[in-house]
Order: C-alpha cells, then structure tokens, then sequence
C-alpha cells in the first residue's frame, strides 16, 4: 500500500482517515446518494483532484507560474470531442482522442517552453496568458471544427450510457428481529438492500474514479522520483541545481510537458463524463483560478494538498448556494440579505482569504505540521 | 609534463567598463593544490565564476582536460567534473540537509531523470549521501532543513554539496569562513585529503596565509583582475609585489 503510494503517506493520521474516507465514498457514490448530482458532484471532484494535482507539479513543485493549464485541460477535453464526432462513437475515438490530445498540449507545452523558460519566471507567466487567451479566442472563433461559444456535443459508446443496463445490485433484505422492529404494530420490518440498476453511468464514473485514481498515484510517483526532487531543488535554488549538474531549463520544460499531459488527460476524462465540451467547462479563465484556488488552499507542493483542495471548491461551488439559501430563509432582515444564494462567492472569497491567513501552507500543510505549517 | 587538469588563456570578465578579471593565464594539473590570494575585490570569485559558467568569458578561453568548456553551460561544465563550492552559500533552503547531499549525488549519478523509480528506494544514493554527510560532521542534522542550520554547519553543507560530486577539479571559495574555530580544521583535512589524490585538482581562495602556507603546492596571487604572481609559496612570499600588494597585511596575520 505504501509503495504504491509512492512512499508518500498523507503526512499525518487525521489526514490518512479524511483520504480513505473520501476514497470509501467516493468509491461508493452511485450507491450512497440519489439524484445524477451528487454523482456529478463526486465525478468532477475526480476531475478537478487530477488538474489541481497536475498544476501542483509545476506551480508546487518546479515553483513554475503558467496560466495555460486550462488550455492543456480543454485540449485534451476537445481530442475526445473531436474524435468522437469524427471517428465515431466507440471507445476507439475515446482512446484516439485522449492520446491525440495528451499528444497536443505535450507538443504545444514544449513548445512554449522552450520558447520562455529560458527566460525569467514573470515572462514565462505572461506568454502563457497570452497564448491560453489566444487558444480561447481561436476556440470561440471556429466553430466549424470547434463548435464555438456553443461547444460540441457528441456521443460515446452506449454502454457508457444511462441507458445501458450492465446489471442489478443482488437485493438482500434482512429482517429486523422483533425487539428492533418494537415500533411497528407486531409484525417483523424487512430492511431491503441493493436491488439498485447498474447503469452505463455508473459504470461511466467508475471510468472516471479509476483514471483519476490512477493519474493521482502516478503524479505521486512522480514527484517522490529522483526527476520530481530534482524538480524542488530547482524551485528551493535553480543557480545550486544548475551547479549541481542539472540543466534547469530542460528540467522546467520537462515538469511542463508532464504537467499539461496530465492536465489533458483530466479533460478527456471530464469529456467522456459531461459527453459535452465548450469555452466555458474547459478553457474559461474562472477554470484557473479554480485551479489556483483548490492548489493554494490545499497546500503547494504536496499533491494531497490540490486534491484536498479540489474536494472542498467543488463541494463549495455545488452546495454553498444550497446552504446559504437556506440561511437566507430565517427571516432576519440582515442575514437574509448576507446569506443570499447568489452572494456565494463573497462567500468563497471569506473561506479563501481565511484560509490563506490561518493556513498559509494549505490546509494538508496545517494538518501535517500543526499551527505555522513546516516549522 | 602531463596535460592540465585546468587552464584558463587570457580570462577576461568585464562588466561594463570595469575589469574583474584581466586576461589571466593560469594552467592547472591534477594532484596539486593552488592556493588564490589577493585583497578583497580582486577578482578571485569572478574567475571562480567565469571558469564554472556563472558568468560568461568576455575573452579568452577555459579548458577543462584540454577540452574547450568556454561555451558550455554551468551544468554541462559540472557533468564533465568540474565542481563548485560558493562563497556565499548556495543551498536549497527548505529540503533536509540529507535531502540536499542526496541531490548531488543524484546529479553525480545521473539519475535526475528517473521519473518513476523511488528516490528514497535507492541505497546507493542514500549511502552515498550519508557517507558524505559524515566527512562533513553533518549526519546528526540529516534531518534538518537546511535553511535552519546555523550559518557554520551551512558552510559544511555548501563543502559536503561539492564533495558529493565527486569532481575532478575542486573550486573552495573560502570554504571555512564562517565556521566555528573548532569546525573548521576537519574541512581543512578534507581539502588536505582531496588533494592527496593525485587525480584531483583544488583551487582554493583563502585568506589566511597560515592556511595557505600549510596546504598549498602553489599560489597564485590576483590583484585587480590581473594575475600579478605565480609559484610557490616560498617564492610568492619573497615577492616584492606580492607584498606591497597583499601579503604585507596577511604576513603580519599569519
Ligand atoms: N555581477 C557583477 N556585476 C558587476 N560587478 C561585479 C559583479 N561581480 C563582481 N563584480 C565586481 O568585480 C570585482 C571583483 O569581485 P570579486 O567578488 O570577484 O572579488 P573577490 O576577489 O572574490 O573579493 P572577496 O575577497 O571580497 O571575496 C569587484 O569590484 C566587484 O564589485
Ligand atoms: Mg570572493
């Protein structure tokens, strides 16, 4: 267990308990919860666990500013677009599309890259904004081959569907021995189980738990790598790391290749789960801040810190309207107002700014290392 | 006479107008220590600088086993066995001191680009590291963050970082100043060891004669960027320039 964590453990026993629980739910969720958003919910919590894990490698790790990780999210989200359109529907176009698409931000990654990391860190930031809002721009501008600002929809192999039926849960129903079952009028309760249908959804976001999953654990790898420790010696001193013998520039262009394909990666998932890609889901510049939200809050340079994050801001951005909007329903005047649905990202922004005071190294930091984070 | 280790033909670093290092012609081979003296502000560190890549030759050229390294990039010029240690301390402040001697061996071994193995799964790298971190009297602070080390056992680890490398030519930048009385006669039996190997080469920059006269095979003295006395110590001592330049101060010292 450990050594597929990488030897890499959460850092402190609250944190392994929160991890396994939040692994136990999730693995559990299409038969914990009723209704396709709770499922929705725990599938781009998935997603989002990935993007912010894979930011945290160059923004955590390498200490790499970029605003182009959108772009390398949706470009992997529009290579399973894409080919589904054009391939057709089967999980052929699936895997073409996300190879081709890890293949696309790889290429254009390097490219950048190579172009400005030579330079310094504020310059390699500005060229990444410039070309994920020229990316966006040129997204919005062809809808012939991209949609537009209405995005594609497309349809992935039906067994991936809701309208498949892959089986039944086994029903079990257990009889309430009598002294539980006192309140009823004599007669024994049946407690049924299961019985629940096994739909291609459901087995659509097992797809996307065990991808994720997967993608987590090889990110951890990665960074608990002699390549990843090299990656934080640049961060913590790149004239040292250079003394040392690494060539820091092929090692920024590196941690960014890597970085984007995984970025693509969580977008060809999230496109197989949403059968639906556009401006706003996947390029949107709200996207990065997200981003940059759940890395900060969770704490850089632990890659349990950003998936922590991402649960928390997705959970945050789903049911923090719900919340409030049953706050807002007390009656007292000031409060209804303070609490208004629509208010909720006043909210978030309290949340973050606490955060950021409180725990300055993340919430994963504060819990590893108690008050202050690393001493 | 066998090839140099180490030869520089007319160094040059200018920045701007001003002259840090002026057309120095130095060759230097393997199995000899070389001691760089000269008053502050002479140059010792720019040509330190300028032979391993931090800054860039505006003349001349340096030669590394006979092999043109001028262009190279600092990394490339370590790979090759060229090896630093910095007057200012240079280390990665918020990794253990463990983690920062296993970096260099890393490089030394050159698996920085291991992607998936385990870092911590590697013996020889770890044993590696410890034995360094025992040469330099660090081992019992392995798990430390070298940015909280004490400003003397920071100055070990920049000496343990090189050491790790295991180079062929040594750069010291005044390695023991800094460091407590006590601490820094076991750096200076480093040194003496590294020396004794007769396929390494040292350049030490140190200002305490009494240091010099006991370590080195031989001293150049820099003086406004320009090399103004080459030979042993003996001789450089006797040097009238020498003298009216640098050493009349640090005799009396010494
Ligand atoms: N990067 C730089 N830009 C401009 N001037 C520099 C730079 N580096 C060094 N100098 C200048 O070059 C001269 C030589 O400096 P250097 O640090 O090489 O001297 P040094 O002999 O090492 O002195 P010390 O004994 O104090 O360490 C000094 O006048 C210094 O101000
Ligand atoms: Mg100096």
């Amino acid at each position: 267990m450990v050594r597929i964590l990488s030897g890499d453990r959460p850092g402190s026993r609250i944190l392994a308990v929160l991890f396994a629980l939040l692994l136990a739910v999730l693995a559990l969720a299409p038969f914990l919860f009723e209704g396709s958003r709770a499922l929705d919910t725990a599938a781009r919590i998935c997603v989002f666990a990935v993007l912010a894990a894979s930011y945290d490698l160059i923004l955590g790790y390498a200490g790499i500013v970029s605003f182009a990780h959108t772009m390398f999210f949706g470009i992997g989200a529009y290579g399973v677009a894409l080919a589904s359109l054009h391939v057709g529907r089967s999980f052929t176009a699936l895997g073409a599309g996300t190879l081709a698409g890890m293949a696309v931000a790889a290429l254009l990654a390097a490219l950048i890259g190579l172009f400005s990391l030579r330079v310094r860190a504020i310059f390699f930031a500005m060229i990444t904004l410039a070309v994920a809002s020229a990316f966006a721009v040129l997204v919005s501008q062809l809808p012939a081959l991209t949609g537009g600002e209405d995005g594609l929809t497309y349809r992935i192999p039906r067994a991936l569907t809701a309208a498949e039926t892959w089986g039944r849960l086994p029903q079990i129903e257990i009889s309430l021995p009598r002294l539980l079952a006192s309140r009823g009028a004599g007669g024994a309760e049946v407690l049924s189980l299961g019985g629940m249908r096994i739909s291609g959804k459901i087995i659509s976001y097992y797809l996307v738990l065990g991808g994720s999953l997967v993608l987590v654990l090889a990110m951890l790898r990665i960074v608990n790598a002699p390549f990843g420790r090299v990656l934080q010696a640049i961060r913590e001193n790149d004239l040292r790391a250079e003394a040392v013998g690494y060539s820091v520039v092929r090692y920024r262009v590196a941690a960014t290749i890597i970085s984007a394909a995984f970025a693509a990666l969580a977008g060809a998932l999230y496109a197989v789960w949403l059968r639906y890609v556009g401006p706003d889901t996947t390029l949107s510049f709200d996207i990065m801040i997200d981003i940059l939200l759940m890395v900060v809050i969770g704490g850089m340079g632990t890659i349990w810190g950003p998936v922590a994050g991402a649960v928390f801001l997705v959970l945050a951005q789903t049911y923090l309207q719900d919340i409030l909007a049953g706050a807002s329903d007390l009656g007292i005047p000031v409060l209804d107002r303070l609490f208004d649905p629509d208010r909720w990202l006043l909210w978030l922004g309290l949340a973050f700014i606490l955060c950021v005071r409180f725990f300055p190294s993340g919430l994963v930091g504060r819990l590893r290392h108690g008050p202050g984070g690393p001493a | 006479m066998a090839e140099p280790a180490l030869e520089t033909r007319s160094l040059t670093v200018r920045f701007g107008g001003h002259v840090a290092v002026d057309a120095v012609s130095c060759r230097f081979r393997a199995g000899e220590l070389t001691a760089i003296v000269g008053p502050n502000g002479a140059g010792k560190t720019t040509y330190f600088n300028a032979i391993s890549g931090r800054v860039h030759a505006t003349q001349g050229q340096i030669l590394l086993d006979g092999q043109d390294i001028t262009r190279l990039p600092m990394a490339a010029r370590t790979r090759r066995g060229l090896g630093r240690a910095f007057q200012l301390t240079s280390l990665f402040p918020g990794l253990s001191v463990f983690e920062n001697v296993r970096l260099a061996v890393q490089a030394r071994q050159r698996k920085g680009a291991r992607l998936f193995a385990l870092a911590d799964a590697d013996h020889a790298m770890a044993d590696a590291a410890r034995a360094v971190l025992d040469q330099v009297q660090l081992r019992h602070l392995s798990g430390r963050l070298a940015g909280e080390l004490s400003h003397g056992d920071q100055r070990k680890l920049e000496v343990g970082l090189l050491i790790a490398l295991e180079p062929r030519v040594f750069l010291f930048d005044e390695p023991t100043a800094g460091m407590s009385a006590d601490a820094a006669p076991a750096i200076l039996r480093l040194i003496e060891d590294i020396r004794r190997d007769a396929t390494r080469c040292v350049l030490l920059v140190e200002h305490r004669m009494g240091v010099v006269r006991r370590l080195a095979d031989r001293i150049i003295v820099l003086h406004n960027g320009a090399l103004a006395a080459d030979g042993t110590p003996a001789e450089v001592m006797a040097a009238d320039v020498v003298r009216d330049a640098y050493l009349g101060r640090s005799l009396a010292d010494a």
